[in-house]
């Protein structure tokens, strides 16, 4: 049984501009295209409550203990519901070691709606990556 | 491509879904998207701190890499209800480089309602995989 930490509660939105301009970036898209109204809130759009500064802070102080940068390895995502645009959720974030391997984490985060329904779950496996001096490759990531 | 209906046939497994192709994700794509993710990671940005961490050089968002995957099941079946998804990255994606998208028809849980595991594998410019992963859609 992992021994999930808490990370924090965070209050999620997806207004409309936030989301056309992640769309509009995960498709390549000009700038100008993002004021278009979202009929959709993309599959990954979630995942940006990992970057929260209230997260932020302490995923970069693990980072930080070990003199190392975050490098996401994996994702998971479940959806009992797709987010909806213009709609506030609240994403309860937390994390554990992944055992026998200190440079690894998870990170998990669990998105409910106003009514406290889960809608959507996420989980991040992330390397703690540290720069070995002579490394001759890049880490198989 | 038309909206999903209950006319389509059920794929067959082994299927193979349109290949999708993202020809570069530059530096403007991925500074566009570390400022709509708010992930300002430098690594992804700035060619110095990439390589005092030790990479070679910046590396695209991973995050970027797997928001493709919807769009490539999108451009299959455009209605598809996606239910799970998940990566694993093999291999960082320098920024610049281009993508291809693969995937097929692994499983067909039911039929009653439509429900696929489709396999997806993203192959980076020189044809190797950097990103394996997997999509339980609806249809």
């Amino acid at each position: 049984m992992a021994d999930w930490q808490p990370v924090a509660d965070v209050d999620f939105d997806t207004r409309s501009e936030t989301v056309a301009a992640f769309a509009a970036a995960l498709a390549g898209k000009p700038a100008a295209e993002a004021t278009e109204p979202v009929q959709r809130v993309p599959a990954t759009f979630a995942f940006t409550v990992l970057s929260r500064p209230e997260v932020l802070r302490v995923l970069e102080g693990l980072a930080a203990d070990r003199n190392a940068v975050l490098v996401h390895q994996a994702q998971q995502f479940e959806y009992v519901a797709p987010l909806l645009p213009d709609s506030r959720y609240r994403a309860v974030v937390d994390w554990h070691q992944v055992p026998e391997r200190a440079d690894r984490i998870v990170v998990r985060a669990r998105l409910q709606d106003a009514d406290g329904t889960e809608v959507q779950r996420l989980r991040a496996e992330i390397v703690l990556f540290e720069n070995r001096r002579g490394r001759e490759e890049d880490p198989s990531l | 491509m038309t909206a999903a209906s209950p006319s389509l046939p059920v794929p067959a497994i082994g299927e193979r879904l349109p290949e999708y192709l993202v020809t570069a994700l530059d530096g403007a794509q991925v500074a566009a998207y570390a400022a709509a993710s708010g992930d300002h990671n430098p690594i992804h940005l700035d060619e110095d701190a990439a390589r005092a961490a030790g990479l070679s050089g910046t590396i695209v968002h991973g995050m970027l890499v797997m928001g493709q995957f919807e769009a490539t099941l999108r451009a299959w079946r455009p209605e598809c209800r996606i239910e799970t998804m998940q990566t694993r990255f093999l291999r960082p994606l320098a920024v610049g480089g281009g993508l291809r998208i693969e995937g097929r028809v692994a499983k067909v849980e039911t039929e009653t309602p439509l429900r696929l595991i489709v396999r997806l594998m993203v192959r980076d410019g020189t044809g190797t995989p950097i990103c394996v992963g997997d999509a339980r859609i609806g249809l």
